[in-house]
């Protein structure tokens, strides 16, 4: 049975006890309290019973109405008490009986000697003593008899009360009794069984306890220990199976932490040699970029050298080609000259070679100031692009035939980064266009200042227009770096605009050529040279 | 195991303990102060069986009261030492007491202990008495002013005579059978004699009638109203042990009676046959009152007082004590 139940059914059962006898106790104690009102009226009958035998002598024996009174009062109450007492055996019914019979014949008595009245007289006047001792016993016989049963009866009661109240104390002992019992029963029914459950169970927990979780909790009684000890069997069994994956845990815990050092020792030899990677790193870096710098001096030699190599295959291909043909012209023309010395046309056949050799002599200058621009020896100043122009108109005016206009658009200023050589440029592209144009020709040269779209800066642009033959599309983009590429067709163009490209890109500008009507390149050639304007 | 034995233990100490405390509540205590000295004056008889009975079972003691019993031939004579001081408290019947209160006496009763009838008429037949009527002119001996006289007077009267017609011998109690036997007197009026005694004294001549005519006479304790007033609490200390011995006495019967024969130095017979002619209990009825004004009423109607008019008997009754101790023992309305 279980703890509980047990208790329970202990507490009902001392409850009912305890019920029960509670409900006797109070019993009990009503009934002491009857009995000890039943016994004192029984006294009081006894009292009275005694009192009127007082007050029915004196009145037999003075025969005054006083007494007469007393009597009768006192026999009122007696009776009323009489009518109270209730009794319950039969001894004490009969005893109850006879003081009732007592009293009515107590009550005859008295009639008799106070309705005698003659007779009373009659004693007092000559004494009737047979009549006073017949009365006196009658009285005396019926009051005695009275006071005895009463007092019997008291005593009955009161003996009846004694043992209602011996019962009443027995009813306490057994309470008492019932109260220790129902601490004893409990005590082995339930805490001693439960201690001891407790204690067996303590021990063998202390067993699990100490890490035999093999251990099975031995299962006793059909309580909740039962239920405890199943449980805590199943808890161990689970722990037990949890031990075992905690186990494997643990390795596989150690197993990382170990992997997890060596990893650790890895990443710090591998740290330890990435500083040191680090290190060779910046040192390959360091002389990476002295590799570098070397190939780009090297690269710069090479190209100066591949530079200097084309400007000497320039200056060869000049010397061997473009002054040997000036100078085979200037041969053929002063051989014709010596043999028309005769004929009289001996002026015109002079002045082509004269003109020749100034041409080579042009040439040659050129390539001097080429050399003088690659060598640096030029600075750059301030430089007045409408002056340089109106220099090169001047120096071109007195060309026949040939006119030179200059549009100087806008009253600004036109002021470029250059040097003395701005004239060469100019002069170049304006001496090309009346070299190239027919017997009657104009050469426009516009100026003004413009926005450039790609980067927003202002440049001069000069544009130096002709009517002649034009370029091709095919020699437009060649046509500036004849001399260097060394192209077989551009062989015999001089190194004019070779020069003025040079020269533009020392100033940071640009120079093209465009058909001077778009798309017929026969309709003449228009030169484009934009420079950087800079304020005055 | 010793937990075991040391619950159960407990368990017991305490339904000890619980038991102890309800017996203990329904013990009489014990008086712890200082104890007060009180002489009792009284006729060496059954009517102070109570007072012997407490002084027995130390019942004084244990309410704080050290009791001297002075014994005297007569309750009268006790009464009287009373009055002029010797003794704190007598032990009489109430008709004493009723002739002091025509004296109107500094006197009062605190406490009825006994009811009894156990007084006869004896005489001799070879001194020529057989019936009731022969006592006429006849010398009866008597304890004057004791209850004694009124019993013959009353029986007399019942019988046609009065205590005129007689000659009263004034003897104390314990010379009445002495002074029948040598025939100094005609007819003694007795009590707290058995008839079976009487019998072996006079043997076949005896004469013998019951007394009291069917009228119980009280045993009271009474004293000085100035004493009363001094030491009320030594009354209810008193009436106390009384108690405790009427209890006693009901409980334990035999060895009541017992204590009271080695007191009275009388026999088993006398005390068989007197015993039941007692009624031992401490009360203050209204029986008591009406009985004294039937002997005060016999007394003023035979000229024993030159009082014309009974007095009030209930001032002569002292009844908070007895209503502290045990109020429903006091029964006067």
């Amino acid at each position: 049975m279980k703890i509980r139940t047990q208790l329970i059914v202990s507490m009902v059962i001392f409850g009912i006890a305890l019920l029960i006898i509670s409900a006797s106790f109070i019993s009990t104690n009503q009934q002491v309290d009857r009995l000890s009102r039943q016994e004192e009226l029984a006294k009081n009958v006894e009292l009275k019973a005694n009192e009127l035998s007082y007050l029915s002598n004196d009145y037999l024996l003075y025969h005054e109405s006083p007494q007469l009174d007393r009597w009768e009062s006192k026999y009122a109450s007696l009776s009323d008490d009489v009518s109270n007492i209730v009794v319950d055996g039969p001894d004490q019914q009969a005893l109850l009986d006879n003081i009732k019979a007592d009293q009515q014949r107590l009550k005859a008595v008295f009639d008799d000697i106070s309705s005698n009245e003659s007779a009373m007289l009659a004693w007092h006047n000559a004494l009737d003593p047979t009549f006073l001792q017949v009365s006196w016993s009658r009285i005396g016989v019926q009051t005695q008899g009275m006071v005895f049963d009463a007092s019997r009866l008291a005593q009955t009661l009161r003996d009846e009360e004694d043992q209602a109240k011996q019962i009443n104390n027995l009813l306490i002992v057994i309470l008492l009794g019932t109260f220790i019992a129902f601490l004893l029963i409990n005590y082995f029914l339930i805490y001693w069984n439960t201690i001891r459950s407790i204690s067996n169970f303590l021990t063998e927990t202390q067993i699990i306890g100490s890490g035999n979780l093999e251990h099975i909790i031995k299962e006793r009684q059909g309580d909740e220990f039962r239920e405890l000890s199943r449980a805590f069997n199943m808890m161990t069994s689970q722990l037990k199976t949890v031990t075992a994956s905690k186990a494997d845990l643990e390795k596989e815990v150690a197993e990382r932490k170990r992997v997890e050092e060596e990893l650790q020792n890895k990443h710090e030899e591998l740290e330890i040699q990435a500083e040191e990677l680090e290190a060779q790193k910046e040192e390959l870096r360091a002389n990476n970029d002295e590799l570098e710098t070397q190939i780009l001096e090297r690269k710069r030699a090479e190209e100066e050298l591949l530079e200097a190599k084309m400007r000497a295959e320039l200056y060869l291909d000049l010397m061997s080609h473009d002054i040997n043909n000036l100078h085979q012209i200037a041969l053929g023309y002063l051989e014709l000259s010596k043999d028309m010395q005769a004929e009289g046309v001996q002026g015109d056949f002079l002045d082509k070679p004269i003109e020749v050799l100034q041409r080579s002599s042009q040439l040659i200058k050129n390539v001097r100031k080429l050399q003088k621009l690659k060598d640096g020896l030029f600075r750059t100043e301030k430089v007045d692009v409408r002056a340089v122009l109106a220099h090169v108109q001047s120096e071109f005016g007195s060309v026949p035939n040939k006119a030179v206009l200059m549009n100087f658009n806008g009253n600004g200023h036109y002021y470029v980064m250059a040097n003395e050589l701005l004239y060469d440029v100019f002069s170049n592209l304006v001496g090309n266009a009346i070299k190239h144009t027919g017997d009657r020709a104009s050469i426009v040269v516009d100026l003004d200042v413009v926005k450039d779209n790609g980067n927003g800066g202002r440049y001069c642009r000069v544009m130096v227009e002709d009517d002649g033959p034009g370029i091709p599309d095919d020699f437009k983009g060649v046509i500036f770096n004849r001399a260097l590429k060394g192209t077989t067709k551009a062989k015999g163009m001089g190194l004019g605009l070779y020069l003025v490209k040079s020269l533009v890109d020392s100033y940071g500008g640009r120079v093209w050529v465009e058909d001077r009507i778009l798309g017929d390149h026969t309709k003449g050639a228009k030169f484009m040279v934009m420079l950087p304007a800079v304020e005055k | 195991m010793k937990k075991i034995v040391a619950s159960i233990a407990v368990i017991i100490l305490i339904a000890l303990a619980g038991f102890s405390v309800w017996y203990l509540t329904d013990m009489p205590t014990t008086y712890s102060g200082t104890p007060e000295s009180i002489i009792v004056g009284a006729q060496p008889l059954e009517i102070a069986t109570l007072i012997y009975i407490a002084d027995d079972q130390g019942f004084f003691r244990g309410n704080g009261l050290n009791v001297a019993i002075k014994d005297y031939d007569t309750a009268v004579n006790a009464v009287h030492r009373v009055e002029n001081g010797d003794v704190d408290i007598s032990v009489s019947t109430e008709y004493p007491i009723v002739s002091e209160a025509f004296k109107k006496e500094n006197i009062s009763m605190i406490g009825s202990i006994d009811k009894y009838q156990t007084t006869y008429l004896v005489s001799r037949k070879d001194l020529g008495i057989s019936n009731i009527s022969d006592l006429k002119g006849k010398k009866i001996g008597i304890s004057r002013d004791g209850i004694g006289e009124f019993y013959l007077g009353r029986f007399l009267d019942l019988h046609g005579m009065s205590l005129q017609d007689v000659i009263l011998v004034d003897i104390t109690p314990a010379q009445l059978m002495g002074a029948l036997t040598n025939g100094s007197i005609d007819a003694a009026m007795v009590w707290s004699i058995d008839p079976k005694t009487i019998e072996e004294r006079l043997g076949s001549n005896e004469v013998i009638w019951p007394a009291q005519n069917e009228q119980a006479a009280y045993s009271v304790m009474a004293c000085r109203n100035d004493w009363i007033a001094g030491h009320p609490e030594a009354i209810n200390r008193l009436l106390r042990s009384i108690g405790q011995a009427e209890e006693y006495t009901i409980n334990n019967p035999a060895k009541a009676k017992a204590i009271v024969q080695n007191r009275t130095h009388s026999n088993d017979a006398h005390m068989a046959s007197i015993w039941p002619q007692h009624q031992y209990s401490l009360s203050l009825d209204q029986s008591l009152l009406t009985a004294m004004e039937d002997e005060g009423r016999w007394m003023i109607a035979n000229n024993l007082t030159s009082e014309k008019t009974l007095p009030d008997y209930s001032d002569y009754i002292y009844t908070k004590g007895l209503e502290a101790v045990i109020p429903e023992s006091v029964n006067i309305r």
